[in-house]
């Protein structure tokens, strides 16, 4: 079982940091890579589309990017956690949303009456979105349409929202570990 | 209120069919009278970009469509205005290149942008959304000929719009919502696009570099 979380909120020790290790010790079995993305500095898509006709699969960029790229297709649950922001994702996770598109391919296909872009793999995980809300619910409700829209653009195999509140230790490791854990025992992943 | 001066924003990293549609729309706001400004939003320092935006009565953001809504670099952009800028009294609208043939794919950014306006404090004067984008192929839009002609007739309403102080009208979303070839036609042929591209590149367009190791 491994879980890659693409984590967006702001690094900070009570909240962010934790979450890996509790995760890890909560689910025994499970590989976690837990991604602090505010402290990566990532580089932005440049829409050079290099990594579907120059290096397929493959960003041309060399930074982190590429091993969250890598670590987004290979694994079970494929988690987003983001301070919802403008119906969004803060920037952090946007800018490493973008860098996963060498995952898959240049070429269309239509599936369910609308144009995608094809698998490369032939699996993708399972996506779990949690976004921390700012108190907006016409925000937070964009929020769980882009995991959707996300999940059918990544081929994702099943897909949920949850929203946590932002008040404080809403989205404590201890919160955050038992959303993640019940997702999965929902999903039959865990038992 | 009719406003005087126009702000357009390119959106994307690059310097083509966003950056063609927001200097197509300059030139019809300029048409008529508006004093317009284009510039990247991009690697412009913050402070040009809060004294352009400061100078403006109506902001228009073009961008391209980056996985279901706005890219990376543009959001990390936006949430520093959000923290720096006050846009009462200014209106903001914006139009989104879809890399898709359906234009309706772009519906989640443009509630995006909206959100971002209002939480700015800008009017929402509305999105537009037009498909199949890269089909601009960095041409400037007088350039695309026939092809473009639906989403040429619906920028020109959404200038009459937004010159008068309107809100964008249904009318000029339509029109550059229309599909610009079938889309069928535009899936093969984008695809065309890049096999013949990795082609030149001696590239494997199916490459399955990070391979699955689960099973």
């Amino acid at each position: 079982m491994r879980i890659a979380i693409l984590d967006g909120r702001v690094k900070d020790e009570a909240n962010t940091v934790k979450l890996g290790d509790l995760l890890s010790e909560t689910l025994r079995s499970a590989v976690v890579r837990h991604f602090i993305l505010a402290e990566m500095e990532l580089a932005p898509c440049l829409g050079c589309f290099d990594c579907w006709v120059k290096t397929p699969g493959q960003c041309i960029i060399p930074d982190k990017g590429r091993a969250i790229a890598e670590a987004a297709i290979n694994c079970d649950v494929l988690v987003f956690i983001s301070p919802v922001t403008f119906g969004g994702y803060a920037s952090a996770l946007k800018t490493a949303v973008d860098r996963l598109i060498p995952n898959i391919l240049p070429l269309f296909v239509s599936i369910k009456g609308e144009s995608r872009h094809a698998a490369r793999y032939l699996d993708y995980p399972r996506l779990l979105g949690i976004g921390i809300s700012k108190g907006n619910a016409k925000d937070d409700e964009l929020f769980a349409r882009l995991i959707e829209r996300n999940s059918l653009n990544f081929h994702s195999r099943q897909h949920s929202t949850h929203i946590l509140p932002a008040s404080p230790g809403g989205d404590s490791p201890e919160e955050l570990t038992k959303v993640i854990r019940q997702q999965m025992t929902t999903w039959g992943v865990i038992s | 209120m009719k406003p005087r001066t126009a702000l357009l924003l390119n959106g994307s990293p690059r310097r083509e069919n966003s950056l063609a549609l927001a200097s197509y729309l300059s030139e019809l706001l300029a048409e008529k009278g508006l004093e317009c400004e284009t510039m990247q939003a991009y690697r412009t320092p913050l402070n040009d970009l809060l004294s352009a935006l400061e100078k403006a009565e109506v902001v228009v953001l073009s961008f391209p469509l980056y996985v279901d809504s706005l890219p990376g670099g543009l959001t990390q952009v936006l949430e520093e205005i959000a923290r720096q800028f006050d846009g009462q009294g200014r209106s903001f609208a914006a139009v989104v290149n879809c890399g898709f043939p359906e234009s309706g794919q772009a519906a989640v950014s443009l509630g995006i942008a909206e959100s971002f306006a209002r939480t700015v404090g800008f009017r929402w004067l509305g999105g537009l959304s037009m498909g199949a984008g890269p089909s601009m192929g960095g041409r400037p839009i007088s350039e695309c000929g026939g092809m473009l002609r639906n989403v040429i007739a619906g920028l020109k309403v959404a200038a009459d719009d937004i010159v008068q102080g309107d809100e964008i009208s249904d009318e000029a979303v339509r029109l550059v919502g229309m599909p610009l070839v079938p889309h069928l036609v535009y899936r093969l042929m984008a695809g065309q696009h890049f096999r013949t591209q990795a082609k030149k590149n001696g590239a494997k367009i199916y490459d399955r570099t990070y391979e699955w190791k689960r099973r």
